[in-house]
């Protein structure tokens, strides 16, 4: 009989880009805010989980400093999507009854720029695609999406203004979020006019490194039922990695692309279908980013993602409200930590604690992480 | 009397082939399973996972299947930003992801014809290190 599994208590920091703090003081922060949300000290934690991606050993480094209670701990590293792959692992612990708390925390310190890629030459042979494809100027992230962008306007038509609609409505969202580090709002005219990246991807529509941390508390049902009478469960999650698809080389997701497989695991899990999502946070790294996964995660056909997103669809008060406290793009990106961030949001949407950006109806909210390497798919219901 | 043109070797291995007579073509694998041509070699064909894969020569003429142009990365040893960069769609089978170049970056469209064309980066007195690219096919 498997263990249900809870979100009992989460905690966010403020995402900037000089917190003046360092790693460990931003973790310890969140993991506070997270025990006290939950109602529990950290001898209640059985299992510990860390994502962060630069800083080699930081799972001791990290859960050490809050107390040495000898319980067992890992870093998870899989790019961005980190921190929703640690939830996941220690939800599967908690279904198999082997744990009933699990800490996920999150954190990254990031220097402004473009993401470090240092790659050790000793790591890969001189053909791979990641020292090759890299010194021929061919690997950026904003690249890899403005790839996705330009197929998708060949296909549909769609104009520069409807991708830069993600930037604006997630600064708006990020306005009303107290911890993100967009605090003004921009105008579609600021997004098209901000420096080119990589066409058609200005500035704007492209997620910002930043600093900070957020930390998740899942809990067994059985134990949760000690500390809450309204459970946030987590009813469903899948994961996948990047399938070779001989008719879309950049995956725009054309067939069932690595989203769509990820999804297809945790609606079948969770025994929903995508028409009962009433809040989406998913993985807006850059703009287009924002609409091949609300199509991916079937909230509307593809190609048609751009246009729901521009008629208002995909606002507080729209139809499918999506990264509702403002993403990646309006809270910026600390990559090790982007996917706890995405779990509390949900979190509080669910419980009616969103305050200021509380949806209407907030009974399923659904997660989606990218990162290289990694989509993770999770739905959390009430 | 004319000198004879230099060796050109490829920079990396396992990518580009440059025959006796000069001509190069890229190098990609064919699955002796499944028929599926991919570029660059992968170690087990990745639409049917069979180890049983064969080196297979690419066409060095294609299509533009999408494409970017770069104005901020983290450097390339042919070209300064703005720059373009594209997958192309080979004649005959596989992808490769490549810059253009020898056009404008904002000359460059899908469905455009492009060929391989091969770039010196380091000169020696007996021999010159290239990379691939493609250029626009001059009509």
């Amino acid at each position: 009989m498997s263990e249900k599994v809870v979100v009992l208590g989460v905690g966010v920091t403020r995402f900037e880009r000089e917190p003046g703090k360092q790693m460990d003081e931003m973790a310890q922060e969140a993991v506070l805010m997270a025990l006290r949300d939950a109602g529990m000290t950290y001898g209640d934690i059985e299992m510990g989980f860390l994502g962060n991606v630069y800083q080699p050993m930081m799972a001791p480094l990290v859960f050490y400093s809050l107390a040495k209670t000898g319980i067992p701990i890992t870093r998870v590293d899989i790019a961005c999507a980190s921190a929703s792959r640690g939830a996941q692992l220690g939800a599967y612990l908690i279904e198999a009854g082997a744990v009933d708390t699990c800490l996920v925390i999150g954190v990254e310190h990031m220097p402004r720029g473009m993401v470090p890629m240092h790659i050790d030459p000793q790591a890969l042979s001189p053909g791979h695609e990641m020292l090759h494809d890299f010194m021929m100027g061919l690997i950026t992230l904003p690249g890899s999406y403005a790839y996705k962008a330009v197929r998708y306007m060949h296909l549909y038509g769609t104009k520069p203004e409807y991708f830069a609609q993600v930037s604006v409505k997630n600064h708006k969202n990020s306005c009303l979020n107290p911890n993100a580090m967009y605090q003004k709002g921009i105008s579609i005219e600021e997004v098209l006019n901000s420096r080119m990246i990589s066409y058609p991807l200005t500035l704007y529509q492209c997620c910002a490194n930043s600093s900070g941390s957020a930390a998740v508390i899942l809990c067994s049902e059985k134990k949760a039922r000690q500390y809450t009478d309204k459970p946030v469960f987590l009813t469903g999650w899948g994961a996948a990695s990047l399938k070779y698809d001989r008719h879309d080389p950049v995956e725009t997701s054309l067939s069932e692309g690595n989203t769509e497989s990820a999804a297809r695991k945790a609606y079948e899990k969770a025994g929903i279908g995508p028409e009962e999502v009433d809040l989406a946070q998913v993985h807006d790294a850059f703009s287009i980013g924002e609409i091949l996964q609300i199509e991916a995660l079937g909230f509307c056909p593809k190609g048609e993602g751009a246009a729901l997103t521009w008629e208002g669809n995909t606002a507080i008060d729209g139809k499918i409200p999506v990264n509702t406290d403002g993403g990646l793009i309006g809270c910026g990106h600390p990559i090790g930590a982007s996917g706890c961030r995405m779990i509390a949001e949900i979190y509080w949407q669910l419980r009616g604690q969103a305050g200021s950006r509380q949806v209407k109806n907030h009974r399923v909210g659904l997660l989606q992480n990218s990162g290289l390497g990694a989509t993770n798919v999770m739905v959390f219901q009430v | 009397m004319a000198e004879p043109a230099k060796q050109r070797v490829p920079l990396v291995e396992g990518r580009l082939k440059i025959l006796p007579d000069g001509k190069a073509h890229l190098v990609g694998i064919k699955c002796a399973k499944c028929s599926e041509i991919v570029f660059p070699k992968s170690f087990f064909c990745p639409a049917c996972g069979a180890e049983d894969v064969e080196e297979v020569a690419l066409s060095t003429r294609g299509k533009v299947w999408t494409y970017t142009i770069v104005h901020v990365g983290y450097g390339s040893i042919i070209q300064t930003p703005p720059y373009a960069t594209a997958f192309v769609e080979l004649e005959g089978g596989g992808y490769v992801h490549t810059p253009v170049v020898g056009c404008d970056p904002e000359e460059v469209s899908i469905g455009m014809d492009v060929e391989l064309e091969l770039i010196t980066t380091e000169e020696r007195d007996d021999d010159e290190t290239v990379v691939y690219a493609f250029k626009r096919v001059s009509t």
